[in-house]
């Protein structure tokens, strides 16, 4: 999505989802970002099924790649999207929402070539739509499409149409979001996390054997 | 575009009645001359005040909405340069956009824009782009939006990106500054 005038919200909302499902290196853990989200919903905890609501798993995704900032960072333009993703979207773009990120994360197979793709990303527009309201495209489809881009990667785009010419409607939110049942970890990158990680590391280049070698081996 | 600013119906009213639709019809044959491969989309219905590149279904597309197309502060060279830059997202090489990176970054689709993609529409459809005219248009409605001293802005001063204000953007506009070429030098956002 390349617009003229950034829209901060906007862009941190995209870029925050983006980021969580693309194929860089989470420097954390030197993991790619998708592959780790992959094994997550796939070992440990479907994010997306019947007992998950879209704007507490938003929330979610989004502090795993910041670190514990909530996003977007306005705390107004937070609730406006909080309200749309928790009460304001029609049922069949929820449904679609999960179908297609649940295909995106689901193994591959013949029938789910979207589980092998390397990343998706995440899009909104205004547009007028079918069923003359929000829609993700196409038509509210769970099944979501597969492109390839100019270095020879596949990816999916997760489109939300808006057919309204308003403002989002405010709403006092309860921030963060209630906690669904029966959630773990998304680990990532939350800042103990990092913490722990940056600390152990530390300790183990100082004790490392070779290190201590080579130094001596300097000295002489 | 859930966030963005939108037209007044006063200012809206205010442009449609001063023929801008005629304007808009001719500006996007010449592109549509120009860059054939690129689907123009005019959404006059919508009064966001923006225009969006998008690859949707594989097909390249730019956005113009009806806030920013009837906008009464901007004319012809603004709506130019606009479009301009969107559909260098399309072309431009070099830095990727941290959103989509089949697209060009900002600063790499405003160098386009203002070389390679203002040589094109003037060869292909014979419209010449007057920068100095769109930047003056331009001012008036960026400035107030893209503040330089904004809170996202702190991150990236010394990247090179100029996408973070509009002072820094119309300068590199204005001498047809070369994009940033480091890895990661884009503005971001989380």
């Amino acid at each position: 999505m390349g617009g003229f005038i950034n829209s901060q919200a906007d862009n941190e909302i995209c870029e925050v989802l983006n980021k969580r499902f693309s194929d860089d290196v989470n420097p954390i853990t030197g993991q790619i970002y998708i592959a780790e989200l992959r094994q997550f919903f796939q070992q440990a905890e479907n994010l997306f099924d019947d007992n998950h609501h879209v704007h507490r798993v938003f929330h979610r995704l989004a502090v795993s790649v910041t670190g514990g900032t909530r996003i977007p960072r306005a705390k107004k333009s937070r609730f406006r999207w909080l309200f749309l993703l928790r009460k304001n979207l029609p049922q069949a773009v929820i449904q679609a929402i999960k179908g297609q990120l649940t295909a995106i994360l689901s193994p591959f197979s013949g029938g789910n070539p979207a589980g092998a793709t390397n990343y998706a990303t995440f899009l909104t527009r205004h547009v007028q739509t079918g069923t003359g309201t929000f829609e993700l495209s196409p038509q509210n489809s769970t099944t979501p499409t597969i492109f390839h881009d100019a270095n020879g990667k596949t990816y999916c785009t997760i489109v939300l149409e808006c057919n309204v010419d308003a403002a989002l409607p405010d709403n006092d939110e309860t921030d963060p979001p209630n906690a669904d049942g029966g959630e773990t970890n998304i680990s990532a990158r939350t800042k103990s996390y990092a913490k722990t990680i940056a600390k152990k590391k530390k300790a183990t280049v100082k004790k490392t054997p070779a290190k201590k070698a080579k130094k001596g081996k300097s000295r002489r | 575009m859930l966030f963005c600013d939108r037209l007044s119906e006063q200012e809206a009213l205010e442009s449609k009645a001063a023929d801008r639709e005629s304007l808009l019809e001719m500006l996007l044959n010449d592109f549509r001359t120009a860059f054939p491969d690129l689907t123009f989309e005019l959404q006059l219905d919508f009064t966001i005040i923006n225009a969006q590149a998008l690859k949707l279904q594989d097909k390249p597309t730019v956005t113009i909405y009806g806030g920013l197309a009837l906008h009464p502060k901007l004319g012809a060279e603004s709506l130019t340069f606009i479009l301009l830059h969107e559909v260098g997202h399309h072309f431009a090489e070099g830095c990727r956009s941290r959103r989509d990176p089949s697209l060009a970054c900002e600063c790499a689709s405003d160098y386009w824009a203002v070389t390679v993609g203002t040589d094109t529409l003037l060869q292909k459809s014979g419209r010449h782009l007057r920068m100095l005219v769109a930047l003056r248009e331009l001012n008036q409605v960026m400035s107030p939006r893209q503040p330089s001293k904004g809170i996202y802005t702190k991150r990236t001063s010394t990247s090179g990106c100029w996408a973070r204000g509009w002072s820094l953007r119309s300068r590199a506009l204005l001498e047809r500054a070369r994009s940033p070429a480091i890895t990661g030098c884009c503005i971001t956002y989380v």
